[in-house]
C-alpha cells in the first residue's frame, strides 16, 4: 500500500510522488520522514543522515512535535552524540519546521502540485506529461486553425507552412520524380516548389495582386509562407477586426490555387486568372457566410466591397 | 432504463438479506477482517462472487429464481458463466448442472473488460486491435479528406483504447502498433499500401499551439489515466476498490 502511495509502477519514474504534496493540518496522519510536506521534498532526502539516526522512522508530524522538534527537543535524542555537521544539520531542519503551527481540527489533506485548486485531473497530467518547450512564433497556430475555414484546408495550411506538400520538389527529393520534370505548371521554367507556385510563380503569382486590388490595399509580399500569411492576415493599415476576414481570404486563395495547379497537372483543365479570382471571392464568401449568420452583406456587395462588408468606413 | 435499475435495486436486496442469514457465503478478500464481496452490479451485468460450496450454488440457484418470479425479468442462464477458481473441473460441471449454465474459464469478460488476463501479454490487447481494425475499412481511406481522417483519428480512434488504458498499462509494443495503425491510416495507407507520410509522427501529436495536430499520445495518456487511480487511492477512502484492497494489503497509517 504504501508503494502506490509514492505512486511507484506507474510510468515514467518518480513523476507522480514529486508532485504530491502533504498539506498538513493536525499531523497525525502525514509521516514525519516519508511524507513529502515540508521544504518541497520529503525529510528523509532532505535530510538522509538525521533519518538513518532516527530512533522512530515511522513516526507521525504530531508525534514528533508533541516530543518537541526545535533545537534540543526530544525529537533529536539519538543514540550516540551527534557530530559537529549532523548538529548542523538538527539545526537547519529545526528551522524549517520552526514556522510550522499544526491546527488539530484540521485533517491532514493531499494536494497536487501542478493543479492545486481542481486536483488531479487526466488531461492536466496529460499536458503536464508532454509539456515541452517548443512552441509555434507569433500564434500563428490560431490564424491556421480558424473556425471560419474548412478543417481540410486547414490541414493543407499547416502542411504548406511546414513545407510537406507534394509538390514536385518535395517528389524529386523522395525519389519519386525523376530530375527532368521539374518544371513549374504555370509555364515557367523555374524549379518548382510550394512557395514558388503560390507566391512567385508569373502566372499564379499574379493572383495576388489581383486579391490585393479586389481587397484595395497594397501589400508587398515577403519571402517566407509563414510571414506572408502572418502580414496579410494581420494587415497593419487596416483594423484588428477585418483580420480575421482576410486570414479567411488567405485560406481561399491558397486553396484555390492548390486546387487549380492540381486540376492543371492532372485533369489538363485550365482556368484563367479572372475565373481564379471569381474562385476565391465565392470561397471566401461561402467560408464567412456559414459561420457569421449576423452578418447581413450579399454577395455582391462582397464581390464589390470586401473591406465594407467587413464593417469598414472609409 | 430507471425501471430497470428498480429491478436490479431488488436483486441487491435479496442478495443481502441471504448474507445476512448466512445462507450465502461471499468471497472473503483476507482472513482476519470482515471485508466481504458477495456480487457487483452495473446495468444489466452481474457478477456474484462467493466461497466453494453447494450451498452457494444453491442459494444462487434459487436467488435467480425468486428474482424472475419477482420482477418477471428472464435470468439468460445460457448466456451465464460459472467460472472457478482453485476449484476442480468435476466439481465446477455438476455444479453447472444445477444452476443450468455454462463453464467459463479466464479471461472473461465484464463490462468490456477482460477478467484474469495478463496485460503484459500480447493476446490480452488482441479485442482492443481488432476493434480498432474493423473502424478502418477501406472505403473510409478513400472517401475521406484530410480533415475527415483527422477528425476519425482524434474523435473516433483515439477514444477507443481510452476504457482499456484506464484499467491496464499497455506494453510498449501494443502501444507503438496501435499508433502506427493511426500513422499509415493518416497518411491514406494500408495494411500493404504504402504511402509517403509527410509529416513525422511526433509532429503530428504536438499540440496545435506548438505547431502539431493535436493528436494524443497513447504512452502518457495510459500513465495519466493510470496515475489517476494513484491519486484516487489517496483522496477517495470510502470507494468499494479502496476497501477492498485495505483488506487484502493493509493500509500503513497516515492516508
Amino acid at each position: 500500500m504504501s508503494g502506490i502511495r509514492c505512486g511507484v509502477g506507474v510510468g515514467v519514474e518518480g513523476w507522480f510522488e514529486d508532485n504530491v504534496r502533504r498539506r498538513v493540518g493536525g499531523g497525525s496522519g502525514t509521516y514525519f520522514w516519508s511524507d513529502n510536506w515540508v521544504g518541497g521534498a520529503p525529510l528523509r532526502v532532505q535530510f538522509p543522515r538525521l533519518f538513518d539516526l532516527a530512533l522512530d522512522k515511522g513516526a507521525t508530524a504530531r508525534e514528533m512535535e508533541e516530543i518537541g522538534w526545535g533545537v534540543g527537543g526530544g525529537a533529536w535524542v539519538r543514540r550516540r552524540l551527534l557530530l559537529a555537521w549532523e548538529e548542523e544539520n538538527v539545526t537547519d531542519c529545526a528551522t524549517l519546521l520552526s514556522d510550522i503551527v499544526l491546527q488539530e481540527n484540521i485533517l491532514d489533506r493531499w494536494r497536487w502540485v501542478p493543479d492545486l485548486i481542481n486536483g488531479y485531473t487526466v488531461q492536466g497530467t496529460y499536458q503536464y506529461l508532454t509539456s515541452s518547450n517548443s512552441s509555434m512564433e507569433r500564434g500563428l497556430s490560431d490564424m491556421i486553425w480558424m473556425k471560419q475555414v474548412l478543417l481540410k484546408v486547414s490541414v493543407f495550411v499547416w502542411r504548406l507552412l511546414r513545407n510537406r506538400l507534394p509538390t514536385k520538389d518535395n517528389l524529386i527529393r523522395r525519389r519519386v520524380l525523376h530530375l527532368d520534370d521539374s518544371a513549374c505548371v504555370g509555364g515557367c521554367s523555374c524549379p518548382k516548389s510550394a512557395d514558388h507556385f503560390i507566391f512567385r510563380c508569373n502566372i499564379f503569382g499574379s493572383l495576388w495582386h489581383l486579391i490585393y486590388q479586389w481587397v484595395g490595399i497594397s501589400f508587398i509580399s515577403p519571402e517566407l509562407v509563414a510571414d506572408h500569411l502572418y502580414h496579410f492576415g494581420n494587415f497593419v493599415g487596416l483594423p484588428r477586426f477585418t483580420h480575421s476576414y482576410l486570414t479567411v481570404i488567405w485560406h481561399a486563395t491558397v486553396w484555390v490555387l492548390w486546387k487549380e495547379r492540381n486540376n492543371r497537372i492532372i485533369n489538363k483543365i485550365a482556368h484563367d486568372l479572372v475565373n481564379l479570382l471569381e474562385f476565391v471571392k465565392f470561397m471566401s464568401f461561402l467560408w464567412l457566410k456559414a459561420r457569421l449568420l449576423t452578418s447581413a452583406f450579399s454577395y455582391n456587395d462582397w464581390w464589390r466591397h470586401p473591406l465594407l462588408c467587413m464593417g469598414v468606413r472609409e | 432504463m430507471y425501471l430497470f435499475l428498480l429491478a436490479a435495486e431488488g436483486f441487491n436486496v435479496l442478495m443481502s438479506s441471504l448474507l445476512e442469514d448466512g445462507l450465502f457465503h461471499g468471497y472473503q478478500v483476507w482472513r482476519g477482517n470482515d471485508m466481504c464481496l458477495s456480487h457487483l452490479q452495473f446495468a444489466d451485468d452481474t457478477l456474484i462472487i462467493g466461497d466453494k460450496s453447494w450451498s452457494n450454488v444453491l442459494s444462487m440457484r434459487v436467488v435467480l429464481m425468486i428474482f424472475e418470479q419477482l420482477s418477471s425479468l428472464k435470468v439468460n442462464f445460457h448466456k451465464s458463466l460459472l467460472t472457478g477458481v482453485n476449484v476442480s473441473e468435476s466439481w465446477l460441471s455438476e455444479s453447472v448442472l444445477v444452476l443450468n449454465c455454462r463453464v467459463g474459464a479466464f479471461p472473461f469478460v465484464c463490462l468490456g473488460l477482460p477478467i484474469g488476463g495478463d496485460p503484459r501479454k500480447l493476446d490480452f490487447w488482441k479485442p482492443l486491435l481488432n476493434s480498432i481494425h474493423s473502424r478502418l475499412s477501406n472505403w473510409k481511406r478513400k472517401l475521406l479528406s484530410f480533415g475527415g481522417r483527422l477528425i476519425l483519428l482524434k474523435s473516433v480512434l483515439s477514444s477507443l483504447p481510452v476504457y482499456f488504458l484506464s484499467f491496464f498499462k499497455a506494453p510498449t509494443g501494443i502501444i507503438s502498433s496501435i499508433e502506427s495503425i493511426f500513422f499509415k491510416k493518416y497518411w491514406g495507407g494500408g495494411e500493404d499500401i504504402r504511402k509517403i507520410a509527410w509529416v513525422d509522427w511526433n509532429s503530428v501529436c504536438l499540440p496545435k499551439e506548438e505547431g502539431g495536430l493535436g493528436v494524443r499520445r497513447l504512452r502518457e495518456f495510459n500513465v495519466a489515466l493510470l496515475g489517476k487511480w494513484c491519486w484516487r487511492m489517496l483522496v477517495d477512502k470510502e470507494g468499494l476498490w479502496y476497501r477492498v484492497l485495505k483488506a487484502r494489503y493493509g493500509e500503513v497509517g497516515g492516508g
